[in-house]
């Protein structure tokens, strides 16, 4: 249903060309007719949609680090498939792009530094000396990718940190709070950092922390043969970025109260909500969800109740922008006629974000030892997706009351860790839109050249 | 006798090889300790070097963040919120009254973050002063650091005083973005240009003692010790950098080697000693024998020469017995036969009980007899043989009859006569007197002839020391007093020499019983 959508507006980018370079703001309420004589909440949904790359298209140029563990956890298949995977990443990468590789053990070593693809020789041979050795100094290896891109550092470039690891940090700061403020602080510098975790070894917590504050993509692979291809969609990803630096800021009217933003970081400071994305890929929405409480209105009253403002650096114009839009609600004291109004997509966005809240508080319960209680919150989320995927026609929440069905029943079976992996992987994906890119693959050497 | 060379040996060996032990081993350890001080010298410049790397990659960022206080000073809620939300090293902005009253975040209109914050910081505005605002020097700051601890470990604050307000500034830093930042200054494995030797390690800690960042193949253990640490400037004062060495460069190893060293030297130093010991030890046993041998030599010669030379004085004395008594040139020439084979038969004497003195076998044998007689009895030949000129005086007062070896009175007489015949003769004078008391005999012996040099007279009871070796001199084995001195001493007293005005004076002791 998405991706027909998305299709259908892509194609109409296609039609306006004046229009094909800017990002889709779509604004609108679950409820845009709500009872009156009642105080109401509903939510409201922001979705930013990157405009379409077409074959023909110069894209930006990357900046990269890829941050390796080579503990000697990392023995075996899984190295070599890491080194199947970062060649692989180089060569999808082109002559005006960065790449820097940093191996990390006890300590750091940068094998290849920052530098431009020019001669893609030496670094495909330093990633052959990719041996695994020592302990995992994941903070410090994550700090000095990030300093490999401030040599190259450009806003008009995608810069990012990927990281793989298949163990516990425990050289340096190794608290997921830790890492998460590295990744806030990162994400504040234009930096996201992307996480695959591989196998059943690594902290989850951690490696989801620092994505999801960094705003980066986490994944979670459980057999090192798989781990090319999460590369490869990683890049797929990298390559398709269209917009940077998105500031998302909603300006309550009187009468209407922000109470919460769900799946994502966001100030609320009185009657303003503002939250920030580090970057849109390309025919892929994005979306804020923030719960709101309308004060009671009269029949037929039409109330302005926010005014939305996008602000984003678009790379294929190197602008910046700024999209606007204002949303209003209207009341009615019929309450089929409220049900009936009410916008299905919107609603089944926002449901996805309250059932993966559940699936984490349930994922709380579990940690705390309470299986039982979990299963059934499982079994509960479960139950209100796949009521919410009839109401509101989504495939995706009866896709995810399959998953949550299937974590109530491995909940207590002894490959739980797998099962918490996957749980997190799959709130990240939730909450941050992850994985629904367009998956379109770029010829190698048509990039635009940088400034 | 061969155990006294014994001991003499091992002294010789032990006590040197001992003491060169002792200094080999003093001098190692001092080289050790002084090695180890240029060691830590080396390392801890090293570490300096490092904290100045990261020092100078945070002094610019903290010039941009006083600036950064500056601004959030001047901006109103949204612009430090926006500064909060897209500045990589701040995490949030403040602003404190001059009560320590808390003007922003204001708590009318929080968000979560802000909440956040002050429950961070919560102890922080629980003092009256949250910030030192006097520094070290005792004069006001206007700007600086607070570090506290919250939670999982320490937080930083920079903040900036304005005095026109009265009111602090300042910002919470981004404290992973801090370490960060310390960390990307820092080497990685294979930096050529600030490569440390491959069996160490620089470890960063942290205030709580982890290991944050570590560069360096050494295997450390995790309990080891640091050779040395420095810790870092402020912010950051309760981190160190410590420098550690793997298994390879420890005390242990320098030790042993030094163990090896110094028993090298011992090894050598005794076997030298030893051989030069054993060497000495021969050749002295060599000569040891060789002088017994020589000894007995003499001692047998001297049995066989006594014999005839008995012979001659006992047929000369005879013949003078039997010859004319006008016959004066036949008598003269018989004098000087008994005179010449007295002589001899007394050097025999002397080489005899010098020998047997030296072999421990001199004895005495004490008869009755007077003292004084014996003197006559050899006055009376010395007096023919000196002549009419040379004046003699004889206070003799030892007449009673006692205990005593007449044999060995009368040989140090006869050396000390013979000394006045060979020595003193020149002084035409000799006087010759005796006392006996508590069974004490006093025996002086004194001459007017050129004496004997205050710085000799001890000298010359030595034997083979003479006092001069000059070919005029009167001729003489040299062992006539030494051999006096030991009978003398045998017989229970002495023999001394007396300082006088002119010549000598020798005064003998002889122990005697009635």
């Amino acid at each position: 249903m998405k991706n027909l959508f998305l299709y259908l507006t892509s194609l109409a980018f296609l039609v306006t060309p004046a229009l094909a370079k800017q990002v889709q703001l779509e604004a609108a309420l679950a409820n845009p007719l709500l009872k009156s004589g009642q105080t109401n909440k509903t939510f409201l949904k922001v979705g930013l949609t990157g405009f379409a790359l077409e074959a023909d298209q110069e894209r930006t140029p990357v900046n990269v680090a890829l941050v390796i563990d080579r503990s000697t956890s990392m023995s075996g298949g899984k190295i070599a498939q890491a080194r199947d995977a970062a060649r692989l990443a180089v060569q999808r990468l082109g002559a005006e792009d960065i790449v820097s590789i940093v191996a990390y053990d006890n300590s750091v070593e940068i094998l290849v530094p920052a530098t431009k693809l020019t001669d893609k020789t030496p670094v495909l041979k330093a990633i052959e000396k990719l041996e695994p050795t020592g302990n995992t100094a994941l903070f410090a290896g994550v700090s000095k990718g990030a300093d490999e891109l401030r040599k190259f550092f450009s806003k008009e470039k995608v810069n990012r940190v990927l990281l793989l690891s298949d163990g516990q940090a425990n050289v340096g700061p190794r608290s997921p709070g830790e890492l998460g403020e590295l990744g806030a602080s990162l994400v504040k510098e234009g930096i996201s950092v992307s996480t695959i975790g591989l196998g059943l070894g690594y902290n989850e917590d951690l490696m989801a922390n620092l994505a999801s504050k960094s705003d980066g993509n986490h994944v979670f692979v459980e057999n090192e043969v798989d781990l090319v291809a999460a590369f490869d969609r990683e890049f797929g990803d990298i390559l398709s970025i269209v917009a940077q630096e998105v500031v998302v800021t909603m300006d309550f009217l009187p009468g209407v109260k922000p109470l919460r933003v769900i799946g994502r970081e966001a100030d609320i400071a009185g009657q303003q909500v503002t939250t920030m994305m580090n970057q849109l890929y390309s025919e892929q929405e994005k979306y804020v969800v923030v719960e709101v409480e309308v004060e009671s209105g009269k029949v037929d009253e039409t109330r302005r109740v926010a005014d939305v403002a996008v602000s984003y650096a678009n790379l294929a114009t190197l602008t910046p922008d700024r999209l606007t839009s204002e949303l209003s609600v209207r009341f009615s004291d019929q309450a089929e006629v409220v049900e009936a109004q009410a916008n299905a997509p919107v609603m089944a966005a926002c449901v996805l974000l309250v059932a993966t809240e559940n699936n984490e508080q349930a994922m709380q319960l579990r940690d705390k030892g309470d299986i039982a209680g979990a299963k059934q919150a499982l079994f509960d989320n479960a139950a209100y997706l796949e009521s919410s995927a009839h109401k509101w026609d989504s495939s995706a929440l009866k896709d995810y009351g399959f998953s949550n069905l299937s974590q109530s029943a491995a909940i207590d079976s002894p490959d739980w860790s797998a099962t918490r992996k996957r749980m997190i992987e799959l709130q990240i994906e939730n909450n941050r839109q992850i994985g629904h890119g367009s998956g379109f693959v770029f010829p190698i050497d048509n990039q635009k050249k940088t400034k | 006798m061969k155990h006294r060379y014994l001991v003499v040996f091992l002294l010789l060996t032990l006590v040197p090889a001992g003491l060169i032990v002792w200094l080999g081993w003093r001098v190692s350890a001092e080289e050790q300790h002084r090695t180890r001080r240029e060691f830590i010298a080396v390392i801890d410049e090293s570490l300096q070097t490092h904290r100045q790397i990261i020092e100078d990659r945070l002094a610019d960022r903290f010039t941009d963040l006083l600036q950064v206080v500056e601004t959030a000073r001047l901006a109103d809620t949204a612009g430090r919120r926006e500064l909060a939300r897209t500045h990589p090293w701040v995490r949030q902005c403040f602003e404190i009254g001059p009560r320590g009253r808390i003007v922003f975040p204001s708590r009318s209109q929080l968000t979560e973050a802000e909440q956040n914050f002050l429950m961070r910081t919560a102890t922080i505005w629980q003092e009256r002063q949250p910030f030192r605002l006097v520094d070290e020097y005792g004069s006001r700051a206007d700007s600086g650091w607070h570090t506290w601890y919250w939670s999982d470990g320490p937080h930083y604050i920079l903040w900036l005083w304005h005095p026109a307000t009265d009111h602090v500034y300042g910002i919470e830093v981004e404290r992973m973005r801090l370490v960060s930042e310390v960390l990307a200054a820092l080497p990685t494995e294979g930096q050529p240009h600030v490569s440390i030797p491959s069996e160490a390690q620089i470890q960063l800690r942290d205030p709580s003692g982890r290991v944050v960042y570590r560069w360096g193949r050494a295997a450390v253990e995790a309990d080891a010790s640091p050779i040395t640490s420095i810790a870092l400037n402020a912010p950051l004062t309760s981190w160190t950098l410590s420098y550690y060495t793997g298994r390879i460069i420890t005390t242990r190893q320098f030790s042993s080697q030094t163990l090896i060293n110094t028993l090298a030297i011992l090894l050598g130093t005794l076997a030298l000693l030893s051989g030069l010991a054993i060497y000495f030890y021969r050749s002295m046993t060599t000569q040891m024998r060789d002088a017994a041998q020589r000894v007995t030599f003499v001692n047998q010669v001297s049995h066989e020469l006594k014999t005839p030379l008995t012979n001659i004085r006992m047929y000369a004395e005879l013949l003078e017995r039997s010859l004319d008594p006008d016959d004066e040139r036949r008598r003269k020439h018989l004098d000087v036969i008994v005179g010449e084979s007295q002589r001899l038969s007394r050097l025999i004497g002397n080489v005899l009980t010098f020998s047997k003195s030296k072999q421990g076998k001199l004895s005495i044998h004490p008869q009755t007899g007077c003292i004084d007689e014996t003197i006559c009895r050899l006055i009376e030949p010395f007096r023919q043989k000196v002549g009419a000129d040379f004046s003699i005086e004889q206070q003799l007062d030892a007449q009673d009859d006692c205990q005593f070896d007449s044999d060995v009175l009368e040989q140090i007489l006869t050396n000390l006569l013979s000394n006045v015949e060979k020595y003193a003769i020149s002084g035409d004078y000799l006087s010759v007197s005796s006392s006996l008391s508590d069974g004490l005999c006093e025996i002086r012996v004194t001459d007017r002839g050129p004496g004997v040099p205050t710085s000799k007279q001890e000298l010359i009871f030595q034997p083979f020391e003479r006092l001069s070796d000059k070919l005029s001199e009167a001729a003489g084995t040299g062992i006539g007093l030494s051999i006096a001195r030991s009978l003398a001493r045998l017989h229970g007293g002495d023999l001394s020499y007396l300082a006088t005005d002119s010549g000598s004076c020798f005064k003998l002791t002889l122990r005697v019983s009635p």
